[in-house]
């Protein structure tokens, strides 16, 4: 596998996980079902490229690609969290931390004042 | 004769469903893309002359989908006005050291290296001078730059709590139609322009919905302050006057700052009372820094007619940056020399070691800059990724609402089932996935 090859599997694989974000903006069991495809055709190229890796230790220019790759991984896992929030219907209000990290948060009281 | 009556009422009665019926249809077809429009059901059979409104209207609006969607969207404007605010600071705040204050700093301690080299040499000095000036004028420009950011983003908190408290009156108007319409079911062409409106509104800040038995809505801005009681509205206001920091009051005058979260308002505030301020400490610590250290630096060194060195830099505290500015020495008056040396290069060694020593905060001036600039754009980027995320789940948010709509409760449980099967082959998809790349880059050299 040559030096273009492997920048070639990297991007294959993160096309996969971008489709995979697309298809989870409306995620119908459909949707799902075609995510999962996508994700193993990102492994199965993942797999490739490691195998390709091992044991050479040589520079790569799939490097940042595949930290792209990851970082889109982890907003496809937040869309997939809440998708099952919207689902079961019993996810409360979620919001940022102070990391950019999404959590649940505490529902607000509401004040006793008002007059209805 | 009874006979005959009963069915000519029967007759009648179903032409008057039917009618109806075809009425909910028209109305549900020619508002398909009306926004906050949610599809009306008919609630019995054609058929039924049981009931004794047997075509009773019902709405498919459910309410946790658009609480969802107002949820997703209030962090979405927070995150777009943050973002659009940072943007405009994030030029003034260069990585590299090739241009702005991080090249001034490195010039004028070059200058002071070079004069160590000739601590006599009169154009050595005025190139000392020169860069000084050039220090003064790119903290000046960054200082302005920034008070201009806080100025927009304080006029952005303005303009935020205007929308919200107009939004928030065309709620009220609304509630006031749905209070006046007859009969306990809501008009629907209203119905859609309020929760329109209610979408509008939860840009600009976090808003929850409290639907009461007179087919109103009570509106609060993060659960807590009331926008709108039926035909009331309590109007929110700003308050520029309480010091740097922006303050939002609530209609009785206190201050619910600290409880706006989310919206446009939430960004606006939390960039003009907590990340630009902080900024600006930042670069006044930096400005001030640097000034009394260079100034210390000269007034333990002698001048030409060995009197103690001036001053290069004048500041006024608490505004440092903005005000920096190269005292107008003259050449003579530069203290190159140390005290025991007259004429010698000692003070100017001094001063040029003063570039490479941590001084500030245990960095030295480039590497606080450093950590300055980096803060920024951690900020920025923070921000960005954020927005984009946003974006993605308030189109997953609309995208559940529009698929939520009439749904019976047993294709629910036969989807929620399908559902959760198919979350976990993902979950366990993504995990997987996330160890092999991780492993992948790690053998990368």
């Amino acid at each position: 596998m040559t030096s273009a090859d492997r920048l070639d599997q990297a991007v294959e694989a993160r096309a996969h996980v971008a489709r995979v974000i697309t298809l989870l903006q409306s995620p119908t069991a459909a949707a799902l079902d075609q995510s999962s495809v996508e994700l193993t055709a990102a492994i199965a190229r993942m797999e490739q490229l490691q195998g390709e890796l091992a044991g050479k230790r040589i520079a790569c220019g799939a490097k940042p690609l595949i930290a792209a790759l990851r970082k889109d991984l982890q907003r496809a896992g937040l869309l997939l969290r809440h998708a099952w929030e919207l689902r079961i219907g019993r996810g409360g209000p979620l919001g940022y931390s102070r990391t950019g990290e999404l959590v649940p948060q505490q529902a607000h009281r509401v004040r006793l004042a008002i007059e209805a | 004769m009874s006979g005959i009556s009963d069915a000519l009422t029967s007759s009648a009665n179903n032409l008057r469903s039917l009618n109806r019926s075809l009425g909910i249809i028209q109305s549900n077809v020619g508002n398909a893309s009306t926004p906050g429009y949610a599809r009306q059901d008919v609630g019995a059979a054609l058929d039924s002359a049981s009931a004794a409104d047997p075509l009773q209207q019902a709405s498919s609006r459910d309410e946790f989908a658009e609480s969802a969607v107002y949820r997703q969207n209030s962090k979405l404007g927070q995150f777009d006005q943050l973002s659009t605010i940072l943007a405009t600071v994030e030029p003034n705040y260069p990585a590299s050291g090739d241009t702005g204050i991080p090249k001034s700093i490195s010039d004028l301690f070059a200058t002071f290296s070079a004069l160590s080299a000739n601590p006599n040499d009169t154009s050595a000095r005025q190139l000392v001078f020169d860069r000084a000036r050039q220090v003064a004028l790119n903290f000046n420009s960054t200082a302005t730059s920034l008070g201009n950011a806080l100025a927009g983003a304080r006029q952005q908190v303005s303009a935020s709590v205007d929308s919200i408290n107009h939004l928030a009156g065309l709620i009220r108007d609304f509630n006031g139609s749905q209070r006046d319409s007859s009969g306990a079911v809501s008009d629907p062409n209203v119905d859609a322009k309020l929760h329109a409106t209610i979408e509008q509104l939860s840009e600009f800040g976090n808003v929850q919905t409290l639907r009461q038995n007179d087919g109103t809505l009570t509106v609060l801005l993060d659960g807590q302050t009331p926008l709108v009681v039926g035909t009331q509205q309590y109007q929110i206001q700003v308050d520029t006057t309480s010091g740097p920091t922006v303050s939002v009051k609530d209609s009785n005058g206190g201050d619910i700052t600290s409880q706006v979260s989310a919206g446009r308002l939430g960004g606006a505030l939390q960039a003009v009372n907590q990340l630009l301020p902080s900024y600006q400490n930042g670069l006044d610590q930096l400005a001030q820094g640097i000034a009394d250290a260079v100034n210390g630096a000269l007034a333990a060194g002698v001048d030409a007619s060995r009197a103690p060195g001036a001053a290069l830099f004048t500041y006024t505290a608490g505004n440092a940056a903005a005000s920096l500015a190269f005292t107008g020495i003259t050449t003579a008056q530069v203290a190159a020399a140390a005290p025991g040396a007259p004429g010698g290069n000692g003070n100017a060694l001094a001063l040029s070691a003063l570039g490479t020593s941590p001084v500030l905060n245990g960095l030295t001036f480039a590497g606080f800059y450093g950590s300055l600039s980096s803060q920024v754009g951690s900020d920025v980027a923070s921000a960005g990724d954020n927005q984009t995320a946003q974006q993605q789940l308030l189109a997953q948010a609309r995208a559940q609402r529009t698929a939520s709509s009439g749904v019976s409760l047993d294709e629910e449980a036969v989807r929620l089932v399908e559902f959760q099967t198919a979350y976990q082959a993902i979950a366990k998809l993504v995990t997987v996935l996330d160890q092999l790349s991780q492993t992948t880059i790690a053998m990368i050299p």
